[in-house]
């Protein structure tokens, strides 16, 4: 057991059996000296198995979760480890572990405590039409306000923390849909985060495109708005002794 | 008394013992059965003595009592429902952080597991051989000599440590 444990990676994981492996691999290979920590969300198939024979520790949650209660359980994790730094990246491989020193250096150099990696940022050729991309540009536009920098990508899931950050977020980290992503960006900006941005190339997905469905899209736009508007209005809470 | 009076107040009672066999078989905490219980005992007075509705409803300008039993049983059951959603809510908070704690235990005993596993597997006074046949983690501690335990000591020390600095 390391005396002085640094850098966490976390990976919330819910049935990746199958990108899993390489995603744990390259990340050791690519990050040495960093410990991979896939919290296994309630899988039924073999995600904790693959995670822990490629190397991993495993954080396996009894119940499905959602992205934000497995994050949460990790920053837990990573707090009573006394971990001075995460990384959250997707299990599905669209992170490429090469630019988690870009996320890293960036809390370094800009002092801050949420550094996230952008996919509109200039690098890279992900996009997203329509609808969607109006609501993400709306999204981006609030949140830049809320956190007092620019911001174009606020739901991406490849983000550093601070250890500030870990703190906080292993005390409120929202298991809501967005929650993790939008709301999340909200009480780090509440509690005096500072937050950053860091253009990234997204690599392709193992599995499935996101949908272009103008439906999916509205409905993806009111359940944005439902969890900003929540997130901004609501009272601070009580253990808000992070500062 | 007419049998048109009668049912309610049968209703009621029936409401009522049914609401002590849940009590009773541990099907229903106390806490709540006070307000179906409160429910009940006005739906009793009520159908006992319907002047009473009929007075409330003259007094409150309802065009009947119905109407107003109506509504309020809508309310009610309104308020009902929501605090039911609350409490909900904080269950499944609740129910979030014991599975985040959950997953941690699992994986510190795996740790600790493996750790003494690598001790053991060290020692020479406790071959492999010897382990696969005791089956029981407690039995194993039992058999491991006091050396390998000392030898455990500065790793629980570790752990112990990174706690301490949250």
């Amino acid at each position: 057991m390391p005396s002085a444990p640094d850098l966490l990676v976390i990976v919330p994981a819910w049935n990746e059996e199958i990108p899993l492996p390489g995603v744990v691999t390259e990340l050791l290979q690519k990050v040495p000296g960093a410990d991979i920590l896939v919290v296994d969300d309630g899988s039924t198939d073999a995600t904790a198995a693959v995670a822990a024979a490629a190397g991993a520790k495993v954080l396996q949650l009894p119940l499905n979760l959602g992205v934000g209660g497995a994050m949460r359980a990790g920053y837990v994790y990573a707090d009573r480890k006394g971990y001075s730094r995460t990384v959250q990246v997707d299990a599905d491989g669209q992170h490429d572990p090469a630019e988690i020193p870009l996320l890293l250096e960036a809390l370094e150099t800009e002092g801050a405590d949420v550094v996230i990696g952008a996919r509109f940022a200039g690098v890279g050729t992900y996009e997203a039409r329509g609808p969607r991309r109006w609501s993400m540009k709306f999204l981006a536009a609030v949140l830049s306000r809320v956190t007092r920098t620019r911001l174009t990508d606020t739901t991406s899931g490849f983000k550093a923390c601070s250890r500030r950050a870990i703190k906080l977020f292993s005390q409120d980290y929202p298991a809501e849909y967005l929650g993790d992503t939008v709301e999340a960006l909200v009480i780090a900006a509440r509690h005096g985060l500072a937050v950053r941005q860091v253009p990234v190339a997204m690599r392709p997905r193992a599995g499935g495109t996101p949908s272009h469905s103008p439906l999916k899209a509205g409905i993806f736009l009111m359940r944005a708005l439902m969890a900003l508007a929540v997130a901004l209005t609501r009272p601070s809470q009580e253990r808000s002794d992070v500062s | 008394m007419t049998l048109y009076q009668l049912l309610p107040v049968l209703a009621a009672l029936l409401f009522a013992g049914y609401l002590l066999h849940l009590l009773r078989a541990r099907r229903i905490r106390e806490k709540y059965v006070t307000l179906w219980f409160a429910l009940g005992a006005v739906v009793l007075v009520l159908s006992v003595l319907p002047k009473i509705a009929f007075r409330v409803a003259d007094l409150l300008g309802f065009q009947a009592p119905s109407n107003m039993l109506l509504a309020c049983a809508v309310l009610v059951l309104l308020l009902v429902s929501v605090h039911l959603s609350t409490a909900m809510s904080s269950v499944e908070e609740q129910r979030r952080t014991i599975a985040e704690e959950v997953a941690i235990a699992r994986l510190e005993i795996e740790e600790l597991r493996a750790a003494i596993a690598g001790d053991t597997d060290r020692a020479t006074v406790a071959p492999d051989t010897d382990r696969a046949t005791v089956a029981p983690d407690t039995d194993r501690a039992s058999i491991v000599p006091d050396t390998d335990r000392a030898t455990m000591a500065p790793d629980t020390d570790a752990a112990r440590d990174g706690d301490a600095t949250t």
